[in-house]
């Protein structure tokens, strides 16, 4: 009867075995897609969005930050493994107080115009940065430097920055306070320098249209807005030698399935960070395509929960909705893309850290916390108001907590779905309970992670705060040796959990493909690339 | 050229209706620009705003905004603060308008060749009816993706996405159209089957014109004006660029601002984007008007009145 058309019939069938058949080819062959290098060595990248713009000092969003670390280079750079080696500087001493570091720059390194690169040129940038009227979004990155902060609130003179180029090669760093690991931080596109005689002509919209001038091991060929941003190799890049790709291509792909499509159809050699459909990166994992990478990432979900208002201030009710947070079903559930489930704030990824222990219980404890805070099987409890920004997967993980809540402590969720300005001016006045939040962090510091409960930082919208937690967070920041800087934060850290004004639910995973001529392109945590030695191999074919 | 004048001066209240209600909306939105999901500390945030002049009393924005918009400036775009938001919106518009067009041939030339055909031959317009039904029921997001399924990666006639040649332009144009064309089947025939019977058209038939010759001498003209009716906010629809197609197929238009730069609350951008659909849809209402009053001398006369 469905069927009374013959000619219905049949197309109606081709069409259902040809949806059903999707990507059986690729089982055959292994690979996702075509698999056929281009023609010349070039590289053409999918990421989720155009840079905001092309000073490197200006904007804080990955793929501003991945066109900057082409396009620049700071005093420090990061290698294909997303470890920090030489850049601009080959040399760096710090006093013993870890307060004052000298940085000794290249002879070698130089614009792209020719002239070399200085202290002068850092100097200029990073005055820049702080200028209150320039109004930079980075400039908090910089406040480790000394006299930063007065400068940025408009309070001190930029001049009194303490940062000196001591000869044109030598640049000489005063921090706020010891950070044995500030080397490190100077590799991160806010600190790099830039050419004054060029910015100062449009010292607030620099380059502003037009092509920059920079020290990176590319330079621009042409942006296209919204269509595609090209670079080509540098000629005067210090260490040019070692860049074999001839130009790089990126490509700004707001859908995921065009990403994929386009990786497909041979037209994308690697996909970024999380820029294919989720349910395809899963199936693509089951399928154990060796095109797929899973990376970890420094980056964590967890919800805030508000310690001022009822009955969230109370911690035993905060523990039991802590107790019974059903993280491995979420992770695997709902993500199945590599993504851990945690109890702990700080990433348990990073080097060198051991992650404190949490406080133990069961749904029983749980259940026995609530009835003591006053609620037993949540009598008494008017729906929690749980905010979350709508998109992606973060309205079925409420869902899931909805369900799991209210069935093991009877409490109830009142959902309520947001575009994230909303959710974050909502969140800012206080009106929930709960709300989804995530912390990624720029460098393999735990402090990154720890920083953002402290007493004033604006992320922290939960009211909480902790004078010990604070205590210990500022003694940590003048230890030198990393063994007992991290036993105190690890002690910070177990304060903040025990305390539970927020929930952690799981450590982020990327999920990236990367067509099998790429050569030397490795996927870490920190999502850098190192270009010396990242190659195409023309040659490649697939093995018959 | 009276009804023109008479037009143009009408639309210009509309304009700063829209306009003003777009700056007060906008800025009434929860939260503001430049908030990511990284919150910045209280200085940072009040350099920013004091750059962008987002510290200053309402009025006074709404003044200066004025002021920059009577010079052709809407300021820097807050999302890309290098560029100004008119040439972000300018860059994107011209591809949208290249994709709306072709689309609205795609639409016109299935709508009427379509509509046509099952107005003269009976028995043609269930199946016609059908086709056309289909293709006005498939939502662009699935459209898209089984066309690119078919002729991209089956096939590999043409590119999966992205912008450029003549190639890149055939399956947006196409996803774009087709439920347009659809649509536009269904309206035709009706129309077309109406205008055959009326006298004129039975007493050219009488006279031994061909049915073709019927529908452009004496049915076509006469539903023109419907026609026109119908297709003015659809075309100015179609140019203004459409997310999702533009998604899809990574189309560097200006869809996109409609729906990003409203979440990002990239004012300069939300205003700019307002004003050029709003302006799109005034210029394809007066010109559909005035081709109106030019097919119908009724309406001429008394416009002239």
């Amino acid at each position: 009867m469905i069927c009374s058309r013959p000619t219905a019939c049949v197309i109606a069938a081709i069409l259902l075995a040809w949806t059903a058949g999707c990507g059986s080819g690729e089982e055959h062959t292994g690979y996702v897609g075509r698999a056929r290098p281009p023609d010349r060595p070039l590289l053409r990248i999918a990421q989720g969005g155009d840079p905001a713009g092309l000073d490197p000092t200006r904007y804080s969003d990955q793929p501003s930050w991945r066109v900057a670390r082409l396009l620049f280079e700071g005093l420090l750079a990061f290698t294909s493994e997303g470890r920090t080696t030489a850049g601009v500087a080959d040399g760096w001493s710090s006093n013993s107080e870890a307060t004052i570091f000298t940085f000794q720059l290249r002879p070698e390194a130089q614009w792209s115009d020719g002239r070399p690169v200085t202290a002068k040129d850092f100097v200029f940038a990073w005055r820049r940065v702080l200028d209150p009227e320039f109004g930079a979004e980075t400039a908090e990155g910089l406040y480790i430097i000394k006299g930063a902060r007065q400068i940025n609130s408009g309070k001190a003179d930029p001049q009194s920055l303490g940062v000196r180029a001591l000869t044109e090669r030598v640049l000489e760093v005063e921090l706020e306070h010891p950070d044995p690991e500030f080397p490190i931080r100077t590799a991160l596109p806010s600190f790099f320098p830039l050419p004054p005689e060029h910015v100062a002509a449009r010292y607030l919209d620099w380059p502003g249209g037009l092509d920059p001038v920079c020290n990176g091991p590319f330079v621009l060929d042409r942006w296209l807005p919204d269509d595609r941003l090209i670079v080509r190799r540098s000629e005067t890049y210090w260490n040019r030698e070692a860049i074999e790709l001839e130009s790089v291509v990126f490509f700004p792909l707001a859908d995921p399935n065009t990403t994929i499509n386009l990786y497909r159809a041979g037209e994308i050699d690697w996909t970024t960070a999380n820029t294919i459909p989720m349910d395809q990166a899963r199936e693509l994992l089951r399928r154990g395509a060796p095109e797929v990478h899973v990376s970890s990432v420094y980056a964590t979900y967890y919800l805030e929960l508000n310690t001022v208002r009822e009955p969230t201030n109370d911690p035993r009710v905060r523990r039991a909705l802590e107790l019974t947070v059903p993280r491995e079903s979420i992770a695997e559930g709902i993500y199945g893309t590599g993504h851990r489930p945690s109890r702990v704030l700080v990433s348990t990824d990073l080097p060198d850290w051991t992650a404190p222990e949490v406080p133990a219980g069961d749904s029983e404890t749980a259940r026995r916390l609530l009835a003591e805070a006053g609620y037993p099987g949540g009598d008494g409890l008017q729906p929690l108001v749980y905010l979350y920004n709508a998109g992606g997967p973060h309205g079925a993980v409420a869902e899931f907590l909805q369900g799991a809540w209210q069935q093991q402590l009877g409490v109830r969720l009142k959902l309520i779905p947001m575009d994230f300005a909303s959710m974050e001016e909502r969140g800012r006045r206080g009106d929930f309970h709960l709300l989804r939040s995530s912390w990624l962090a720029d460098l393999p510091a735990p402090v990154e992670f720890l920083a953002v409960f402290q007493a004033g930082n604006p992320n922290n919208l939960t009211g909480w705060e902790d004078r010990e937690y604070d205590r210990l967070l500022e003694q940590a920041r003048h230890v030198l040796d990393p063994g007992e800087r991290n036993r105190l934060l690890r002690t910070a850290e177990e304060r903040l959990l025990n305390d539970a004004p927020i929930i952690p639910i799981l450590h982020y995973a990327t999920v990236q493909l990367i067509k099998p001529y790429v050569v030397g392109l490795t996927p870490n945590p920190l999502d850098v690339i190192g270009w010396a030695g990242l190659r195409v191999n023309l040659e490649w074919r697939p093995p018959r | 050229m009276k009804l023109l004048r008479r037009r143009l001066l009408a639309s210009l209240p509309t304009l700063f209706a829209v306009i003003t209600i777009t700056f007060i909306i906008v800025r009434a939105a929860p939260g503001g620009p430049f908030r990511d999901e990284k919150a910045v500390p209280e200085a940072v945030r009040a350099n920013i705003e004091a750059r962008y002049g987002l510290d200053e009393p309402l009025a006074v924005q709404y003044v200066k905004f004025w002021r920059n918009l009577l010079t052709g400036s809407l300021g820097p775009s807050f999302q890309h603060p290098e560029r100004s938001a008119l040439g972000v919106l300018v860059g994107g518009a011209v591809p949208s308008l290249i994709l709306g067009v072709a689309a609205a041939l795609v639409a016109l030339l299935l709508g009427l060749g379509g509509g046509t055909l099952a107005a003269l031959r009976p028995r043609t317009s269930p199946p016609v009816s059908a086709v056309a039904l289909i293709a006005l029921a498939i939502p662009v997001f699935v459209l898209g993706p089984l066309l690119i399924r078919l002729f991209a990666l089956e096939l590999g006639w043409l590119p999966a996405a992205l912008w450029g040649s003549p190639r890149h332009l055939v399956l947006p144009a196409l996803t774009l159209g087709l439920p347009v064309g659809g649509a536009l089947v269904r309206f035709w025939r009706t129309v077309l089957t109406e205008s055959l019977d009326a006298p004129e058209c039975i007493a050219a038939r009488a006279r031994g014109l061909t049915d073709l010759e019927v529908v452009r001498l004496h049915a076509a003209p006469r539903s023109l004006p419907l026609l026109l009716n119908y297709m003015a906010p659809m075309i100015a629809a179609l140019v203004t660029g459409s997310v999702v197609v533009e998604k899809i197929f990574a189309v560097p238009g200006m869809g996109r601002y409609f729906v990003d730069s409203a979440l990002a609350r990239d004012y300069p951008i939300v205003i700019g984007a307002t004003l050029i659909y709003a302006v799109a849809l005034l210029v394809v209402h007066t010109m559909a008007d005035l081709a109106h009053a030019r097919l119908d001398p009724r309406l001429h006369r008394e416009h002239n009145r």
